[in-house]
């Protein structure tokens, strides 16, 4: 380049630099400003079943108020299970909350803050940004309690907008994609806010990488505000479930040669899921659904036809039409309610044994036919449950020779049981294909 | 005659020196043999290169017919379904190769193994083969016995030959006898075991396992008496054939005394069935889940700890007919029943594998201890993904080890054979795309693979 016109570049782009970075300033404490009084460290106490008895433990989140009257947002494995919740408002303030509504397919929950208790009218509250007008670039801030660090901000950019992550264990997100910011995330951001240079909550941080660097991901704000509205309104979330195991079509189009094709593929098909009793295939390609088009190119396009199908109405009649076999057909199903995410537990005490209901989940988990019984999910040691060589991940199926069906039968036989601290009770369990008999020995006189 | 008189002195002098150890030495050091082998290294990564390692092993020459014994890490491959890995290879050894005492390297075969002896056996492929040792298989061990140990130290050691005294220091009773005694062999660690005055009475181990992982200070003795059946007609081993051993076809667990309190059955003692597989003799035997069988074959079974499991386990393996009355105990009351006892399913190592190269996978039929593992119904057929090529076309599509594959190209997968079949087909189409419809857990999915063919150089 040119000495003179390089000099000449620079004269123009020094002032430029600083006096943007003059008005960067002011952005952020403005936007800081806004949202900065609505941040609450959050420390629940939770009540969790850990080796056959029930344990309390507690953690430290972040949330953002959302409302005059004291409704704040924060993740649901923040709150859930949680006895108790204690927030501490950015003006240091102490408030009890209590649990308003979980969503573990999205990892949100609400909170009330209990503000009469704490002699408050109301309380500063931040708003909602447009997550749709968010994008790779942009100027963000998380706020939180990095590692338990109260009202701590930190800055970056957002390093994408459709982060598509595959269901691991209990950590899912079938319905939506991911922001990804470069912001410094840590465990004990989960739940604040993140947010744009208008001070508008634009997602709620919920993940980070762990020995990643700047790599902390955030539920967008549209789903939380979605998912806030249906938890106010009905206390929870209701989704319908058809049972389909959605695949992209990205490299299907190169196996049937057709580039053009649209459309979504049924990868699977769960077992007595509506869309089995339907007669929906593996196989079957869905062109559209209730008579609107849908197709999936590629993966991170699956969050949105998931959604399409859980926003129905349960119990209703939903028309698919697919290509199967390279005609056009047509099937209707008649969509089913979507199962709990986590089971209710118990705690068979005398027996020194915890127990969870089999939820939907847990029976693909277990690839078990049919939902009767009761898993068992935690030993203690020395029990009579221990001396009989019980386990967590045995599955009972018998009780003195009876059906085990779900968890409130076990709670009646149970109940029975122990009343005569006697008497022996003979289990049958279930580990993997395997059966095995468990003698609970009742005391001898 | 001067051969003969010179026997005689040799045998007079053996006589007289009969308790001394150089005259111990002597006479057996020719017995002991060291093989060297390849074992196959199967990579569950990799197709084409098929790498193999050269291991060496001791072993005893015994009988008039070349017949070594040796230990069975020689073939790690376990036949049996319910003890079986998941990987290493179902080649067994190759290119075997014994160094007598006197130095001549003679080829050898492998023959067979047994698992629950943990000894193998191979043969000298020679017409005359040197001979043996004459083992004596009347011997009764019991603790405290004093024993003799002669072994063979590794080539830095240039093969010495080497010789410690033993006292059996427990008794392992249990499945198979096993005498232990204190002690370290070195290196070559199958060795003779003999009477203080020379007389061959079994082998002695420090290996326990495939994985050649040894109880440290404690050497394992079988002794001849109990390997008798076995040295008198060694397993053979062939591909496909199905394993040596019967079975039941049930899961078990001990009916311990306060159970047959809890039934009011208190003089019931006897083992508790538990699972019953699908298609297993005690199945076609009518057996029923919660049956206690108390005795088999009239011997009555003994059951209050897990380790009864064992010997009972090992009394079908090793029930000397095909059919076998049970006597059990059901609702109160004593029954019996014929159970026709078949052969034990086999492993996956035994089962026939097919390379699919251009795509770089390996697919097995289903066996037992693959539908254990995989949580499947006893009776699944099918084909599984036993082998992807690391970074080859399969891989990048995403198939996985353990993939159970039930279409190709939309066409239903049932046997080896079928998938050969459908395969052929498609081989020639280099550059598009296969459909593999696969089962991982408790789902099923696509997996689009580009058809890629290696130039040939």
């Amino acid at each position: 380049m040119n000495p003179s016109l390089r000099t000449l570049l620079y004269c123009l782009l020094l002032p430029l630099y600083m006096l943007s970075a003059q008005g960067m300033d002011a952005q952020i404490q403005k936007a800081k400003n806004k949202v900065f009084p609505a941040l609450v460290h959050i420390q629940p106490v939770k009540e969790i079943y850990s080796g056959g008895e029930k344990q309390k433990m507690q953690v430290t989140g972040s949330g953002v108020i959302i409302s005059a009257d004291g409704y704040l947002v924060t993740n649901n494995h923040v709150a859930e299970k949680a006895r108790y919740v204690r927030c501490t408002l950015s003006s240091r303030q102490e408030v009890t909350a209590r649990v308003i509504g979980l969503d573990p397919w999205t990892d949100l929950a609400v909170l009330k803050l209990d503000l009469e208790k704490a002699g408050l009218d109301e309380v500063p509250y931040a708003s909602f940004g447009n997550s749709r007008d968010v994008d790779v670039g942009q100027v963000v801030m998380a706020l939180g309690s990095p590692l338990g660090l109260s009202r701590s901000l930190s800055m970056g950019v957002i390093s994408s907008v459709d982060r598509y992550f595959e269901d691991m264990g209990d950590m899912i997100s079938p319905f939506n994609l991911w922001l990804q910011t470069d912001a410094a995330i840590n465990p004990g951001n989960s739940g604040g806010p993140l947010i744009n240079l208008k001070g508008e909550i634009i997602g709620i941080n919920a993940r980070a990488v762990v020995f990643g660097e700047n790599l902390g991901f955030a539920i967008p704000s549209n789903i939380v505000r979605f998912v806030v509205r249906q938890i106010l309104e009905k206390g929870a979330v209701e989704r319908s479930y058809i049972g389909v195991k959605w695949q992209e079509i990205g490299k299907y189009r190169k196996y049937v040669k057709r580039k053009e094709l649209e459309g979504v593929l049924v990868a699977s098909v769960d077992k007595n899921s509506p869309a089995e009793k339907a007669g929906i295939r593996a196989g079957d390609l869905v062109t559209a659904i209730m008579g609107r088009p849908v197709s999936a190119v590629y993966r991170e396009e699956l969050p949105r036809i998931r959604l399409l199908i859980a926003n129905q109405k349960t119990g209703l009649p939903l028309k698919l039409n697919m290509i199967r076999n390279g005609a056009p057909i047509s099937l209707t199903v008649i969509t089913g309610e979507q199962g709990k995410f986590q089971g209710t537990e118990f705690n068979a005490r005398e027996w020194g044994l915890s127990l969870e209901e089999l939820t939907p989940r847990l029976l693909k988990i277990f690839q078990l036919e049919s939902g009767a019984g009761v898993v068992v999910s935690g030993v203690k040691s020395g029990s009579p449950a221990d001396k009989a060589d019980m386990r967590r991940g045995d599955i009972i199926t018998l009780f003195d020779g009876k059906a085990v069906n779900d968890l409130e039968t076990f709670k009646q036989y149970y109940s029975e049981a122990v009343s005569d601290s006697t008497r022996s009770v003979m289990l049958m369990l279930r580990i993997k294909k395997r059966n095995r008999f468990a003698l609970i020995e009742g005391k001898k006189n | 005659m001067k051969r003969i008189l010179s026997l005689l002195i040799l045998m007079a002098g053996a006589l007289n020196a009969e308790n001394t150890w150089p005259a111990i030495v002597g006479h057996s050091r020719p017995f002991l043999v060291q093989i060297e082998y390849y074992e196959a290294l199967d990579s569950p990564e990799s197709l084409s290169q098929k790498r193999e390692v050269k291991r060496r092993l001791s072993g005893i020459l015994f009988g008039d017919e070349g017949l070594i014994i040796t230990h069975a890490s020689i073939f790690p491959a376990q036949l049996n379904f319910l003890n079986a890995s998941l990987s290493g290879s179902g080649e067994p050894p190759r290119d075997i190769k014994v160094r007598l005492a006197d130095g001549t390297m003679v080829p050898a075969a492998f023959v067979g193994k047994d698992d629950d002896y943990h000894v193998a056996f191979i043969r000298l492929e020679t017409d005359t083969p040197p001979s043996g040792v004459k083992f004596n298989t009347r011997y009764r061990a019991h603790i405290g016995d004093e024993l003799l140990l002669l072994h063979l130290l590794n080539s830095s050691y240039q093969n010495a030959a080497h010789i410690q005294a033993l006292r059996i220091n427990a008794v392992q009773k249990q499945l198979r006898p096993v005498y232990l005694a204190d002690g370290e062999t070195r290196a070559l660690s199958f060795g003779l075991v003999m009477n203080t005055r020379g007389q061959a009475l079994g082998v002695a181990y420090t290996r326990s396992n495939s994985m050649g992982t040894s109880a440290s200070g404690l050497i394992r003795l079988r002794m001849a008496a109990d390997l008798r059946a076995l040295l008198k007609k060694p397993p053979v081993y062939a591909r496909k054939k199905r394993d040596n051993k019967k079975w039941l076809g049930i899961t078990m667990q001990p009916f311990t005394r306060a159970m047959a309190r809890y039934y009011s059955a208190d003089t019931v003692k006897g083992i508790l069935i538990n699972t019953i597989m699908e298609g297993s003799p005690a199945q076609q035997a009518g057996l029923q889940i919660g049956d206690v069988i108390t005795r088999l074959g009239g011997i009555r079974i003994a059951a209050e700890k897990y380790e009864d499991m064992d010997d009972f386990r090992d009394r079908i393996r090793s029930f000397p007919s095909d059919s076998a009355r049970v006597r059990f105990w059901r609702d109160g009351k004593m029954r019996s029943a014929m159970v026709h006892l078949t052969a034990t399913p086999i492993s996956q190592f035994l089962a026939d594998s097919y390379e699919v190269k251009s795509i770089g996978f390996s697919a097995k039929e289903l066996t037992k201890d693959i539908l254990l593992a995989k949580n499947m119904d006893f009776d699944t057929q099918g084909v599984w993904i036993s082998q992807v090529e690391r970074a080859g076309s399969a891989d990048l599509a995403g198939l996985q080890i353990g993939d159970i594959l039930l279409k190709v190209n939309d066409k239903p997968v049932k046997t080896l054979d079928s998938l050969k079949k459908i395969l052929k087909g498609i081989e020639n189409g280099n550059g598009s795309y296969i459909s593999l419809f696969i089962r991982r857990g408790a789902e099923t999915e696509f997996v689009f693979v580009k058809n890629v063919f290696e130039e040939k150089e």
